[in-house]
């Protein structure tokens, strides 16, 4: 999406996302891959030899190429992911080969969670999702005291336009 | 901040209850199984049970009869307690429940934030002459608060009450409910005349909604026909037994669905339904006879022709009666009204509904015409509104109606189109097909992906709404009010990456309208994605009302609007 | 996270006892069915005798004890992280030890409020209070307020949007 308007300045998320993600990927990697795969061979060795039973290894790989190919894509993922505060409403872009563009108005804000799990706070990042009436938002990555500074803006911008939902 | 607000708790306003016997009407299909159960149980048991007990046939009879009695007594005694225990009331500002004996449970909802108001009569209550009240927050399609049942003239009464509560009216010294109701009726009762007159003579009067004003820019197209059913409140209104809502704006009647119609849309989507199934049983049984014929080829194929051919026709005939049915059932006598307490359809034949929703509440517009509805040219109309999510009976204000029907629906419904020729704008959407009627196209690039749709779907903006166009064989036209859109997204699926495209949504509450805009010019939905947001920003200030009559309240979120925005520079 | 040094509000140390029931009852029951089974399945059937792994069954109840174990020491320290601050615009709701989570409603967001209590709540003083805003259902469940504290809360959160905008009006 080349058309998109290139002034606007979209601020980064942490770095140390893509390690956290990294260590994320690999870690589920390795628990599908040997459910999957434990699972595939378990049948194959119960049942009579064949052709068919390359067809059992299918869903195993694609879990690999998977996440495979999530280890390459991630790094872009998290140089891409960025917010910007604009006088109206929140932007948020995301996705390194499918971009996305999410404007949020602050008046249409319903409620604001922040997350944060232990391998999360190792690396100083948190979850923030903006829920409105239609659909949410999610800005990942966020140093925990960003996080909660955007939440009390969010709140506090969104304020004055609170009615009609 | 911290001092406690007045309104807050008013002990002097009682606990209400529900009818009495109401739990045995919404439990009366299980005392229909147990009085099913009971004549049920053959002699023959009974004989077995008095021979093994050695009874006279008077014991075994008054043994009977205290068993009845007492299962009666039980379940008397826990339908008062469930009654007893269920109990709502209406204060200045909120609504009440206190519900549950065991599991207690109480809700507290603010008036302003009611979202729509249904009166619900089933076929049961009906016969009693209850109805039931619910009321929508935006929370999807669940009833927030439901009292069930009441009389029918308590319902009316308590939905007048609700709603003139809800709209903010009685802090308006200007619209006192105390006096006289028939005398401010006939004082204000000057039609649209002094509605103009109030409008031009400064903002400072209660909003009103001038609907045959605005009807001006839905007129053009066919001017007579609309001024007739319209135009001309004094032909219109029943000025007798209008019930007063509010005294300034009589209520008016929309339109009404003629019997005819509601019997061939009834007819038309019946034999759809009915068609549709008995090609697929049919399609299904032929399959499976054909591995029946294949497996043993002995058999006749003759009967099982006549076989198909009459299971056909009794799928369809089944099929079609009960679709047909449930359509005139729901649809039978619609007619839309509108007051200053907003838009309100009512219909139905065993069983009746009514849905009132308020000025403001309504998120999106969707007209709807099914292949089948080309034929007589009839439109449909859903609505998105935050408290009935996908329900369909609730969402559709108009099942089954004319262009000029849905003219009328749509000067209530989105009163200010925003350009002068909105008549035009909606018979082009709705019926032309060309390359300069105002709408984008898919690209010719991206045809592929929508062979069929793709010369008919795009968008045109309004100053005040967003017109989105779908689906060549049907056809769907979405209208979405710019401060409604909740949040918007301009994304690139796989399709559009693969010919340099660009897609959209703009979400809105969930509801049955369509908000999504695939495949499009990627420079021109950019443009739209920003354009959008800057004068839904805009719209937001003007429009975003709790209570649609109070004025100040507008201001206060106006000043507050310019403090947080200051504000909000401060910070960034 | 970032909020420790704000005066959060913490529920009633009754959640406590309450919970410790609650886990107990649950995963007694789950454990008492689990090995019931697995009693059932060594006497009825002759899995047992075909191999001896089949003893490895007897994993699964003392992984949910285990498990039931591990929760009830986590209890209190749960309960005693959960919180609640009346914020000027929103009410922030904050819970979680290992996985934190903190939801920060807007006054002027809520839809309605729902006050819960069951009869062992009730036996126990507390109450658990929902809050419902347009933005798909319950934004959030909170438990353990005793009754009155509840009712405050409640007329609190309803009010004060208004409070606040009237304020941000005038000045």
């Amino acid at each position: 999406m080349k058309e998109f308007p290139q002034h606007i300045d979209f601020r980064p998320v942490r770095r140390e996302l893509t390690t956290y993600r990294q260590i994320h990927n690999a870690i589920s990697m390795v628990i599908n891959v040997v459910i999957f795969g434990g699972a595939a061979a378990l049948v194959s060795s119960l049942t009579e030899p064949g052709w068919w039973q390359i067809l059992v290894w299918i869903p195993a790989a694609w879990i690999l190429i998977h996440h495979v190919a999530r280890i390459f894509v991630i790094p872009y993922q998290v140089r891409i992911h960025g917010w910007a505060e604009q006088s109206e409403d929140l932007l948020v872009r995301s996705g390194a080969v499918f971009r996305q563009y999410l404007a949020v108005p602050y008046g249409r804000l319903q409620f604001v969670v922040v997350k944060q799990g232990p391998l999360q706070r190792k690396f100083d990042l948190a979850d923030l999702r903006i829920i409105t009436a239609g659909s949410n938002a999610q800005i990942s990555g966020l140093p925990t005291r960003e996080a909660t500074r955007l939440r009390d803006d969010l709140s506090a911008r969104g304020y004055a336009r609170l009615a009609g939902l | 901040m911290s001092q406690p607000v007045p309104q807050q708790h008013n002990p002097e306003i009682p606990w209400r209850r529900v009818h009495p016997i109401s739990p045995f009407i919404r439990s009366w299909s299980v005392l229909l199984i147990f009085g099913y159960l009971l004549t049920n149980l053959s002699f023959q048991t009974l004989g077995g049970i008095v021979e093994s007990f050695r009874l006279s046939v008077g014991q075994a009879i008054l043994i009977f009869v205290g068993i009845v009695v007492l299962a009666l007594l039980v379940a008397g005694a826990l339908y008062t307690i469930a009654w007893r225990f269920y109990q709502f009331r209406i204060t200045s500002d909120a609504v009440e429940l206190h519900a549950g004996v065991i599991f207690r449970r109480r809700r507290y909802m603010r008036l302003d934030r009611l979202q729509a108001v249904d009166i619900d009569r089933p076929l049961f209550a009906r016969l009693f002459g209850l109805s039931k009240l619910s009321l929508h927050a935006a929370d999807g399609s669940e009833a927030t608060l439901t009292l069930e049942y009441l009389k029918a003239t308590e319902a009316e009464q308590l939905r007048r009450e609700i709603l003139y509560l809800a709209s903010g009216a009685q802090d308006d010294p200007q619209l006192d409910p105390t006096g006289d109701p028939t005398a401010s009726a006939d004082g204000s009762f000057d039609g649209p005349e002094a509605a103009a007159s109030q409008q031009s003579s400064g903002q400072t009067a209660a909003p009103q909604y001038p609907y045959a004003e605005y009807l001006g820019a839905y007129m053009q197209h066919n001017p007579r026909g609309l001024t007739e059913a319209v135009g001309q409140p004094s032909g219109v209104i029943p000025k007798h037994t209008a019930p007063v809502e509010h005294p300034q704006n009589p209520p008016r009647e929309l339109l009404t669905i003629p019997f005819s119609r509601v019997l061939g849309s009834a007819a038309v989507s019946g034999l759809g339904a009915g068609l549709a199934s008995a090609i697929w049983v049919l399609i299904a049984g032929g399959v499976a006879l054909w591995f029946g014929y294949q497996n043993d080829g002995s058999t006749e194929p003759l009967p099982f022709v006549i076989g198909g051919g009459i299971g056909f026709l009794i799928i369809l005939v089944f099929i079609t009666a009960v679709t047909a049915f449930a359509q005139i059932n729901s649809n039978y006598n619609f007619t839309a009204r509108t007051s200053d307490s907003g838009v309100r359809v009512v219909s139905g034949l065993l069983s009746t509904s009514s849905h009132t929703i308020p000025p403001g509440r309504i998120q999106a517009i969707q007209i709807y015409q099914p292949i089948a509805y080309r034929i007589f040219g009839w439109y449909r109309i859903h609505v998105t509104v935050a408290g009935y999510g996908l329900t369909d009976s609730s969402t559709t204000v108009l099942p089954v109606g004319k262009f000029n029907d849905v003219l009328i629906m749509l000067s209530v419904l989105a009163p200010d189109a925003g350009v002068d020729q909105a008549d035009r704008l909606i018979y082009n959407a709705l019926k032309y097909t060309s390359d300069e009627d105002g709408f984008t196209h898919v690209p010719s690039r991206a045809r592929f992906w929508q062979p069929v749709a793709g010369r008919r779907h795009g968008y045109t903006t309004t100053p005040t709404l967003l017109l989105i166009r779908y689906a060549k064989l049907r056809r769907i036209l979405a209208m979405i009010p710019h401060e409604r859109i909740q949040q918007s997204t301009v994304h690139q699926s796989l399709s559009d990456k693969l010919c340099g495209t660009v897609s959209a949504n703009f979400s809105t509450p969930p509801g049955p309208v369509r908000v999504n805009i695939s495949n499009h010019e990627p420079a021109a939905l950019i443009q739209l994605f920003f354009h959008e947001a800057e004068i839904a920003a805009h719209a937001r200030r003007i429009k975003d009302k709790n209570q649609w009559m109070a004025v100040e309240e507008l201001e206060n979120f106006e000043k507050a609007a310019v403090k947080a925005k200051s504000a909000g520079g401060d910070r960034a | 996270m970032d909020h420790e040094n704000l005066p959060y509000r913490r529920v009633s140390p009754r959640l406590i006892p309450l919970r410790q029931i609650n886990n107990a009852i649950g995963f007694g029951l789950f454990f008492l069915v689990l090995i019931v089974t697995v009693l059932v399945i060594q006497f009825a059937s002759p899995l047992f005798l075909l191999s001896g792994t089949a003893y490895l069954l007897y994993l699964l109840p003392v992984g949910v004890l285990v498990w039931g174990i591990v929760l009830a020491c986590i209890i209190p320290r749960q309960v005693r992280a959960m919180g609640y601050l009346e914020n000027r615009d929103d009410l922030v709701l904050r819970r979680g030890i290992l996985f934190r989570n903190q939801v920060a409603v807007p006054y002027g967001r809520i839809q309605y409020v729902d006050i819960h209590q069951g009869p062992l709540q009730r036996a126990f003083g507390v109450t658990q209070i929902s809050i419902t805003t347009a933005g798909g259902g319950t934004a959030s469940t909170f438990e353990g307020l005793p009754m009155v504290e509840a009712e405050r809360l409640r007329d609190e959160l309803t009010q004060r949007g208004y409070a606040r905008l009237a304020e941000l009006a005038e000045s």
